[in-house]
């Protein structure tokens, strides 16, 4: 993975003693809270509910050991001994104490982590696809682009101050597992006729109260000019992007206002002025020298899979995790694991201290020392020799981080809510662990099959709700914590917004609405079809039909 | 008393004279006008051999102030709050594309924390409204942070990839 060089490490640290004087002076009265608010949001600190709330960047969701192992440490000595994994790969605390911020930006400066621009009106993380440089579909690893783009965009002097939030996600494979269509910013690596690689450009998609599918404005971009384009955007952006109204001020309503055509020609003449400048450009060796971060671990050829391929056959617990929670991988002999952060009981994504530190110790045992974030909350450890997945199975297991529900209703996504975000209009955790009880039933949940339910407590979205095949959506009733469901999303390759199903139910009805809707699905579905695919074949009306035809 | 920054000094005092939209213009001496008033009134000015500057802010089309950069001396960037970036990008268009040389300076809401980001896009001056011992802390928050992964137009300092081929920070 990349590590930093003398230049990075100084921005860091620097960057760590200039908020310790901010922050001392915001102690001080010196800076009111007007002026420390933008301050502290650029370095990833929010005021939440019951304390401020610290967001960490996991740049492309990418984790050594020795960071986790930071990472638990924190959550030990700053927290309650827990993290909370997010949709956009970063990890949240949300117990520390303003005045020791400081001390925590610095533990993570000594093993190459920040927690810049992970909040605020600026360039936020970088993500990117959790199988990059594994995945069997992929056209190109993401990741060194990434990386440049990360450099890029940290501190940019121009782009500090945006209308609003702006998040750029980057896919290499065919199959989209990055959300591209709904970021600011989408780009997917392609190869063009004569098979060079380039970047698809999208722009103007995002989530939140006005969720819209990105458009694309440039289908074949060459890779020298990537950051020029990605500047130009910007640029546009920042110039004519609404700031009298925050709930109009995404790129999204921008390009939606202008139209994508008026907007691409818009970017196109600014990039004119940009694409030439030298420190702009990518030449084949700045690329070169950035996939020298990104080797090809050291696989070994001698793994025997035929042992771990009778205990599938033998084995149901054995078998039930390899199926749901490992995926193939581009190299013979080796899967990809998803570590589960969906335990029923266990508010979706979080992750103990102890969890983490043992998680280290794993990743070096078994997976050369790295740890990935999924933008679903889950960890994956990419580089798993099958020969190891028994003993692995075993240890996670033992950790509760072996729950065999990856990519099934249980695999939920889930915003922190209500319980402690101060944002949030209604409860999410107490009904993700509503909906853990009712559907405990392990057979059951395979047969369904791929279903993708995100909850979010308010209409930010930031648990996606709007592109899952079942979003739920927490919204007040008089005081009341209410839940709107939206049906048919999906934030991979045939990404739309999920319609909805018709008025929100009350809490204690969640998990009885998800039953009826589970109940037609059964009902109609054809073959193996997917809950989507029915969905999609039948339109909204028989789901809608049963749920308040039973509710009455 | 407003405190300028130049050119990472305080000066003890500030040439330019700010014009307010009604005022009448002084016969001589550098002023520094509001872009409405220059749009209507220069064909007037247009004889006038003193230094002119012009007060802009983020509604100015920069394609419309941007071929005229040249009448003037002095560019100021209005920040009405500190939140509203855009004269951000107006600084480094005029550096960059309209190869503006002459002062910009940052004006209005204008923050001990923002100015090296301010400075990074091509702005050299600073007019602070927070009295001498707050703009004396600003010019030491110019050296916060002294390094940069960005080109800034005025400067010299290694682009990314000298620095990605192994060069050192400055």
């Amino acid at each position: 993975m990349y590590r930093y060089d003398h230049y990075d490490q100084t921005l860091v640290d620097e960057r760590v003693a200039q908020f310790r004087d901010q922050t001392r002076r915001y102690l001080a009265g010196e800076l009111s809270e007007d002026e420390f608010r933008p301050l502290r949001l650029m370095n990833g600190l929010y005021i939440q509910r019951h304390a401020p709330m610290l967001r960490i960047a996991i740049p492309y969701g990418l984790l050594s050991s020795a960071q986790l192992r930071t990472l638990a440490s924190i959550a030990r000595r700053y927290d309650r001994g827990y993290g909370h994994m997010t949709t956009r790969q970063n990890i949240q605390f949300n117990w520390p104490a303003l005045e020791q911020v400081p001390d925590i930006l610095a533990d993570l400066a000594g093993v190459e982590m920040h927690a810049m621009q992970t909040s605020g009106n600026c360039i936020r993380n970088i993500t990117a696809d959790h199988l990059a440089g594994v995945a069997s579909d992929e056209v190109a690893d993401p990741r060194p682009y990434c990386e440049l783009i990360r450099q890029w965009a940290t501190l940019h002097p121009e782009f500090a101050y945006l209308p609003r939030k702006f998040k750029i996600a980057v896919s290499g494979s065919r199959k989209d597992r990055a959300a591209t269509q709904v970021h600011d910013i989408g780009i997917q690596l392609v190869r063009n006729a004569d098979g060079e690689l380039g970047a698809e450009i999208l722009v103007g998609g995002g989530l939140g109260r006005t969720p819209i599918i990105g458009e694309v404005i440039r289908s074949f971009l060459p890779l020298r000019h990537l950051l020029s384009y990605l500047e130009a955007i910007l640029r546009v952006y920042n110039l004519l992007g609404r700031r009298d109204n925050k709930y109009k001020a995404r790129i999204k309503i921008l390009v939606r206002a202008m139209g994508a055509e008026a907007f691409r020609e818009r970017v196109e003449k600014e990039w004119e002025h940009l694409r030439d400048q030298p420190d702009l450009t990518l030449e084949p060796e700045d690329i070169a020298l950035m996939k020298k971060h990104f080797p090809q671990p050291d696989y070994r050829t001698d793994v025997d899979s035929a042992p771990m391929l009778d205990l599938v056959e033998q084995d149901d617990t054995f078998r039930r995790w390899y199926k749901r929670n490992t995926v193939e991988h581009r190299t013979a002999g080796y899967r990809a694991v998803f570590v589960s952060l969906k335990k029923p009981g266990v508010a979706p994504g979080d992750i103990t201290d102890v969890q983490m530190e043992a998680l280290a110790d794993l990743a070096e045992r078994y997976s050369f020392g790295e740890i990935r974030v999924t933008h679903t909350q889950n960890l994956v450890l990419a580089d798993v020799a099958v020969d190891q997945l028994p003993a692995l199975r075993r240890d996670l297991d033992e950790l509760g981080l072996a729950t065999p529900t990856i990519g099934t209703l249980a695999d939920m996504i889930c915003c922190p809510g209500l319980d402690f975000c101060s944002l949030a209009n209604a409860g999410s955790i107490d009904v993700a662990a509503d909906i853990h009880r009712r559907f405990d039933d392990l057979d059951y949940l395979y047969d369904l099959g791929e279903l993708r339910l995100n909850m979010s407590g308010c209409m930010n979205a930031c648990g996606h709700h709007n592109v899952a095949h079942i979003g739920i959506l927490g919204v007040d009733k008089k005081g009341q914590e209410f839940y709107q469901i939206t049906l048919g999303g999906s934030s991979t390759n045939d990404a739309a917004v999920g319609d909805r199903l018709g008025p929100a139910v009350a809490k204690d009805r969640v998990a009885d609405t998800l039953e009826a809707l589970l109940r037609t699905f059964a009902d109609h579905r054809e073959g193996e079809e997917t809950f989507l695919e029915t969905y999609r074949r039948l339109g909204i009306e028989p789901f809608k039909e049963q749920v308040y035809a039973s509710a009455d | 008393m407003p405190v300028l920054i130049s050119d990472r000094r305080i000066q003890p005092d500030d040439a330019w004279l700010m014009i307010a939209d009604e005022a009448p213009i002084p016969q001589e001496g550098p002023v520094v006008l509001g872009w409405d008033r220059w749009i209507l009134e220069q064909e007037t000015l247009r004889g006038r051999s003193d230094p002119l500057g012009i007060r802009v802010n983020g509604d100015v089309p920069i394609q419309e102030l941007g071929p005229q950069a040249e009448r003037f001396d002095l560019i100021a960037l209005e920040f009405p709050v500190a939140t509203d970036g855009r004269c951000y990008s107006h600084a480094r268009v005029l550096r960059t594309q309209y190869r503006f040389r002459g002062e910009l300076r940052a004006v209005g809401n204008v923050l001990r924390d923002q100015i090296a980001f301010m400075e990074r896009v091509g702005i050299n001056s600073f007019l602070l409204d927070q009295g001498r011992s707050y703009a004396e802390q600003a010019l030491a928050a110019l050296g916060e942070i002294s390094v940069a992964y960005q080109t800034a137009p005025l400067d010299t300092l290694p682009r990314i990839r000298r620095r990605l081929a192994g060069a050192e920070p400055a």
